[in-house]
């Protein structure tokens, strides 16, 4: 094959690895919220946690507000610290809440979610429920959200 | 007889051979050295593993003492729980709440993986979730929360004075937070894992961040 065909698609190659690898850093130009997921809710209990990962693709920083949910009474950031064995669950503090143009902000057990409230029906395994989430900047996204036993 | 002289060609085929001869059992000897030191790497390995502790995840009680009594806490059924007769067994406690929206499910998920991984050996653990939160907690609602993880878990509650009290005993911390206005309050409290070996003694506390992989090596070396 002539050499400067073979330097090309060497080149192309090179290209779409580096394009590929650049996948794993928000870069599609926008904020996006992924893999929201929360866990089967005994029948008792009327509470659900709510986690997912932000990637802000944008480029400007941003933050979460909060949610609503048509399957939930009342959405509210919270985080749950663990010091000496002791967990504790505060309403999460805005700075706790930025995600940096090009960064992340991960929800995710013992830590940051959204905590839902007053559900209207236990959650299921196999279930997906709906809510929107809202940003200073990016605004409201809604989202779906997988019932899963993890 | 025949001429006594050697031709140059027969003296070296004569020669070559056992040189050749010579290389090969060489060869074969020097093989040898590579397979003793690995074998005796693999049996040091395996003897250190047979012959040395089990190092646990958790943190062991310096001087284990019998596990404090828990009695005033009911099972579903209205039979009492007494932790000191589950001996043979290895008992873990966890304190927690129903209404626990993150960490209670996450430590109860990674509780039942853990007992998962231990396959049969699993029979000999005994995992009961302990409410903090009479108020709300039935020791049926306690249960229902507990065997929603996995049914061959137990969950027990009691009034509010013998709860504090096994709580107390136990060092687990619980302090209601303030109700929103519909009522819903979360609850902080110690969320570690208590282990009780076979002989009924409080030996082992795990940190609420364990993982299933840690806890049920744990667990598999409580009971051999």
């Amino acid at each position: 094959m002539n050499l400067v065909i073979r330097t090309v698609l060497v080149a192309l190659g090179v290209g779409v690895v580096a394009a590929g690898c650049a996948g794993s850093q928000p870069s599609s130009g926008r904020l996006e919220v992924l893999d929201a997921w929360t866990r089967p809710t005994p029948a008792t209990s009327g509470e659900a946690a709510i986690y997912f990962v932000v990637a802000n693709g944008a480029r400007t920083d941003d933050r979460l507000l909060g949610g609503q949910s048509a399957s939930c009474m009342a959405v509210t950031v919270h985080e749950t610290t663990i010091d000496d064995g002791i967990s504790r669950m505060r309403e999460a503090t805005a700075e706790a809440l930025t995600v940096p143009a090009g960064g992340r902000l991960a929800l995710e057990p013992n830590g940051l979610h959204l905590m839902c409230t007053g559900l209207t029906a236990p959650l299921v395994a196999g279930d997906e429920l709906s809510i929107v989430v809202g940003f200073t900047t990016a605004g409201r996204l809604e989202i779906p959200v997988r019932v899963e036993q993890r | 007889m025949s001429d006594a002289t050697v031709s140059p060609a027969e003296s070296e085929r004569d020669v070559v051979p056992t040189r050749a001869a010579h290389r090969r059992v060489s060869r074969r000897r020097w093989l040898l050295v590579p397979v003793v030191v690995v074998a005796g790497v693999v049996v040091a390995v395996l003897a250190q593993r047979v012959m040395a502790p089990h190092l646990y995840s958790g943190t062991v009680l310096q001087a284990p003492e019998t596990a404090p009594s828990t009695a005033g806490l009911r099972f579903a059924d209205g039979t009492s729980f007494d932790v000191g007769a589950s001996a043979g067994e290895v008992t873990v406690l966890f304190f927690g709440y129903t209404n626990c929206p993150d960490v209670c499910p996450t430590t109860l998920s990674v509780l039942r993986r853990a007992v998962d991984d231990l396959g049969g050996r699993a029979d000999g653990v005994n995992v009961v979730f302990v409410s903090i939160d009479p108020e709300r907690d039935s020791a049926s609602v306690a249960d229902a929360y507990a065997k929603s993880f996995d049914p061959r878990f137990s969950g027990v509650s009691g009034a509010s004075e013998d709860v504090e009290r096994v709580a107390s005993l136990y060092g687990v911390y619980a302090a209601a937070g303030q109700a929103d206005a519909g009522g819903f309050y979360t609850v902080d409290h110690t969320a570690t894992l208590m282990g009780i070996d076979t002989s009924g003694h409080l030996r082992i506390v795990w940190p609420p961040e364990v993982t299933a992989e840690q806890l049920s090596a744990d667990l598999d070396a409580l009971l051999s």
